[in-house]
């Protein structure tokens, strides 16, 4: 049989040296030992909402191991905590909220909105616990996420990419060269370094200085889908909790989401400017001080374009609802993992990367679409803005056939899990539509399912702790 | 809670596709569906479907159905695999495993490290480094075993049994729970002039029933979707031009049953053998336009071996299907709805697909000419299209991934041009030795890399991580597998002896 292996890529410029970048360097040079891979500096970009994020979603927890990153080392280096599940305050009215839970949903049949998750109950009543491999254990339902101080997190990985070997990281970026052929031949530092590459991974942010030297492409615009346009940033280290609950609290110009994390609160505003003046929207969320920045929610049509890899707000501007853009990113960068390239272009396989990458960014888009569907709003021209929406094929299917039947469609590339969909449907107050194999249970079968649900919440809550001690214990538990 | 009214099903036609679908309603469905079946004593069953999927397994589990029960009922062995031989070319044979290569190394499928010492000449044939594919060929079965993370877990099975029992089992299963049985032939369908729903059906003799939702399980023939309500056709048939079967059973031969079932490429298609535990089912799928009835009879005589227990019998069809599965109140299952050929045992995965989905989506409120029940339509058509179009490409691929020239039917099949969708994950392949990926549907990475490879359909490049592993350290890892492997499915039980300890087993439990 002829053929051989693929010349492995020998250089690897990553600009960005924030987390998306160093994810990158780290994964890359993990996967190709024998490549250089050259860390490339842009001004730091507070629009950058994924290199900002000083929480992840569960998902992550894969991604750090994938990566060489354990939990351990977050918590003793970079003052990590835990999180189960997110309130949702004034969501869909005043004085209601619902938790959004991490881990398993209740088993179909029961009703999330009336029997929370285990991990909402968890929350609910600040017990903590790492959940365990065996499924039989009730705890396993559980899954957790880590909130971090963004600079020790950064300071973290900074430090992993050197021990790995990657180089570079102190020099600002100048300028990136196009090589003729539709993508970039090298970039030139701001002390004249020049720096070729067989991959260029571009993790610098909403301006994606070195895509933007490459011949325009179309851009998703994702405006009429996401109401928000402006994001305030801001730091509370006096507001200081150490929970496993965050919050997102609905405010009548717009949305506020705090992370309590052992460093304080980690504050986002996210409102839209067509509701009025930015200044009065922020006065108006109670905020003193903090960074306003503008995106453009939407993405590249195509991330990977030429040899150029679009990664973070490069390649996607959202909303940090959830904290799900640094996420979207890890995920991106394992599905490019697996589309490795080699030295020589391969079109079909960037286009098989491009179409999934696409997918897996339009799910995103949907699932923080589905928290603007809730038939009750909060008062307020936002939320009157909001009612305007429209929302995609994809989005409505999935809608009507929950709301239809209880039932979540299958969509390929959705790095949103099944039950994370199921309890946002919850936290907008949709019911399940009644599925016809539950509506050919007898009603008393229908009843048991939630009872059978209940007792294994109350039995884990049992085996888990008060978070403060648990987190007391850790360094002894975990030495 | 409200009481909701029964929807009451009429399934037309008691083959496998129907009488799976009664069972699979009363069951599942009880008081929500009311099952009434009319089958028609002259209407043969088609059956060619001997041979199943994994997938069935799922499907007779969640009935609550004893595997070892049903398989005595069916005289049913197990299967591992498919052997095909002569495809890439005449002279190959390749096993196409319910199971996987070898493992991922550092996320890099499998597969991208043998073709790295393949080229280097330190790898034995992709089949040594599965576990399904050695069993089939020591004619050895084992149940899987649980644990994800030993090989013992690496593959999976299906069965290969006798379709004219699998339907009336399942018919007396669905009775059992409350179906309903009339047995007449069809003469009329009457339907609502304003709508053109489809109100009732009247047999010869003039009984008359109506029902809610129709399952036109009635064959080829499509009495309700595609006579009564026209629903046009997609053909396929210049991918797939094979068109008709000549099917005849012989004796079992003495010594181990194969757990596997054999496609055999011949000059105008291919044969299938399909070894049950009382007899051997043979069969010959051709293209009428390349080859005579007469001469198909006699190719199929002079491959099959073993006393022929039975006249050979011709079986009529064309590639493709109706361009919506579920029209109205009338959901087409089985045949009626489309039909690909069973090269890769697809007829009854396709048939319980359909079932599992009408299910998921079954209109517990009635059945409205639009509204809820439109959703319901729609979704149901969404997902039955993927999966035909999936299996499509995947079949036509045994036909184009060649390099025969000794007879018309291969010069056209191996220059036909096909489907831009599979041109594109050809092309892929070959560049990369990357498998376009979906998580939904049938035949994921190890069967299209099973396929490419055993047709002779390398790639040029494979991905470059295969490279990084010391050469020494990659064929000792290799060869640790092959051996590991081998150990495993020497370890078995003979798939005659697993037969016989299953029946005992039955018989001591009874």
């Amino acid at each position: 049989m002829p053929g051989s292996a693929r010349d492995a890529l020998r250089t690897i410029v990553v600009a960005g040296t924030g987390p998306v970048g160093l994810a990158a360097a780290i994964a890359l040079r993990r996967a190709l030992p024998s490549s250089m891979v050259t860390l490339v500096r842009t001004p730091d970009d507070p629009a950058a909402l994924a290199d900002s994020a000083a929480t992840f979603l569960p998902q992550t927890n894969a991604f750090h191991d994938r990566l060489g990153i354990d939990e351990k080392g977050l918590i003793l280096r970079c003052g990590a905590s835990h999180r189960l599940a997110l309130a949702f305050a004034g969501w869909t009215g005043p004085d209601h909220t619902t938790l959004q839970a991490y881990g398993a949903a209740p088993p179909d049949g029961v009703d999330p909105r009336a029997n929370p998750a285990m991990a909402a109950t968890l929350a609910a009543a600040e017990r903590f616990a790492i959940a365990p491999d065996d499924p039989a254990l009730p705890l396993s339902d559980i899954d957790h996420a880590l909130r971090v101080n963004p600079e020790a997190y950064r300071n973290h990985l900074a430090a992993l990419a050197r021990h790995l070997g990657v180089v570079g990281g102190d020099r600002l970026l100048r300028a990136a060269v196009p090589d003729g052929k539709g993508g970039l031949a090298e970039v030139v530092l701001e002390d004249g370094t020049r720096i070729g590459g067989d991959l260029f991974v571009d993790g610098s942010g909403p301006a994606a200085r070195l895509a933007s030297a490459l011949p325009l492409q179309d851009r998703e615009d994702w405006s009429g889908q996401l109401p928000c346009d402006r994001v305030l940033v801001a730091r509370q280290e006096d507001q200081f909790r150490l929970t496993t609950m965050d919050e997102v609290a609905a405010m009548t110009t717009g949305w506020r989401a705090s992370s309590f994390g052992r460093d304080g609160c980690h504050a986002h505003f996210a409102f839209q400017s067509d509701c009025g003046p930015d200044e009065a929207a922020v006065g108006a969320a109670g905020f003193e001080s903090g960074t306003l920045v503008a995106i453009a929610p939407g993405r590249r049509a195509q991330a990977w374009q030429a040899n150029v890899l679009c990664l973070g707000d490069a390649a996607a501007q959202f909303e940090p609802l959830h904290w799900m853009n640094l996420s979207l990113a890890h995920a991106q960068m394992a599905l490019f993992l697996e589309h490795l390239p080699g030295r020589e272009d391969e079109p079909l396989e960037r286009a098989e990367y491009n179409r999934r990458a696409g997918a897996m960014a339009d799910r995103v888009r949907d699932f923080i679409a589905l928290h603007y569907c809730a038939k009750h709003r909060p008062e307020g021209r936002f939320w009157a803005q909001v009612a305007t929406l429209e929302r995609s094929d994809s989005l409505a299917l999935t809608l009507a056939e929950y709301s239809g039947r209880g039932r979540l469609p299958y969509f390929e590339d959705d790095m949103v899990s099944r039950d994370a969909w199921k309890l946002a449907m919850a936290t907008i107050g949709l019911a399940p539509g009644m599925a016809p194999r539950i509506a050919a249970l007898p009603v008393a079968s229908q009843a048991a399912l939630a009872d059978q649900h209940k007792a294994r919440v109350a039995a884990a809550l049992r085996q888990a702790i008060p978070y403060p001690q648990w987190l007391a214990a850790y360094p002894k538990a975990f030495p | 809670m409200t009481q909701r009214k029964p929807v009451r099903v009429m399934v037309v036609g008691g083959g496998t596709a129907g009488w799976s679908a009664a069972a699979a309603l009363a069951r599942l469905l009880p008081g929500v569906a009311e099952v009434h079946v009319i089958e028609s004593a002259d209407v043969g069953i088609v059956g060619v479907g001997e041979a199943t999927l994994p997938h069935v397994r799922q499907f007779v589990q969640q009935l609550g159905i004893d595997e070892a029960d049903f398989m005595r009922a069916t005289h049913a062995t197990f299967k591992l695999g498919i052997d095909f031989r002569n495809f890439g070319r005449i002279g190959d044979s390749y096993i196409h495993p319910f199971g996987t290569f070898g493992r991922e190394v550092a996320h890099v499928p499998f597969h991208h490290y043998w073709l790295q010492c393949r080229a280097r000449g330190v790898a034995a044939d992709i089949g040594h480094y599965s576990l399904a594919v050695q069993a089939a060929r020591a004619g050895r079965f084992a149940v899987p075993r649980d644990d994800d993370l030993s090989l013992g877990s690496s593959y999976g099975y299906a069965y290969q049994f006798d379709a004219g029992l699998f339907g009336p089992y399942l018919g007396t299963f669905a009775l059992q729970h409350g179906a309903r049985r009339t047995e007449g032939t069809i003469e009329s369908v009457q339907r609502d002039p304003l709508t053109g729903t489809v109100v009732s059906v009247t047999l010869a003799g003039g009984a008359q029933f109506s029902a809610d939702l129709f399952i036109d399980c009635s064959g080829f023939r499509s009495l309700l979707l595609g006579e009564a309500l026209d629903e046009p056709w997609e053909d396929w048939s210049h991918w797939l031009p094979c068109d008709r079967a000549i099917a005849m059973p012989t004796a079992s031969p003495a010594g181990e049953i194969e757990p596997y079932t054999r496609a055999t490429a011949l000059g105008a298609g291919w044969a299938w053998r399909i070894p049950l535990q009382h007899r051997v089912g043979n069969g010959y799928v051709y293209a009428s336009a390349f080859l005579e009835d007469d001469a198909a009879v006699a190719a199929l005589r002079q491959t099959v071996q073993g006393k022929a227990l039975a006249e050979p019998r011709q079986l009529r069809f064309r590639a493709g299907r109706r361009r919506n599965s579920w029209v109205g109140n009338v959901v087409a299952i089985g045949l009626s709805s489309g039909f690909l050929e069973p090269l890769e045992s697809t007829s009854i995965y396709l048939s319980h697909m359909a079932i599992t989905r009408l299910i998921d989506l079954f209109p517990i409120d009635g059945v409205q000419p639009s509204g809820a029940a439109e959703a319901s339509r729609r979704e149901f058509n969404r997902l039955v299209d993927m999966e035909y179009d999936r299996i499509r490409d995947f079949l036509i691929l045994h036909y184009h991934a060649t390099t025969r020239d000794d007879s018309p039917f291969w010069d056209h099949v191996r220059t036909m041009t096909v489907p831009d969708s599979l041109a594109e994950k050809m092309a892929l392949w070959r560049r990369t030795g990357r498998i376009a990926k979906y998580g939904e549907g049938l035949f994921f990475e190890p069967s299209w890399v099973a396929v490419y490879l055993g047709q002779n359909v390398a790639p040029e490049r494979w991905d470059s991580r295969a490279a990084l592993p010391q050469a020494s350290a990659l064929e000792g890892a290799l060869a640790r597998l092959e051996r590991e492997i081998a150990g495993l499915a020497s370890a078995m039980p003979g798939h005659r002896q697993f037969l016989t300890m299953q029946a005992a087993r039955l018989a001591n439990a009874g």
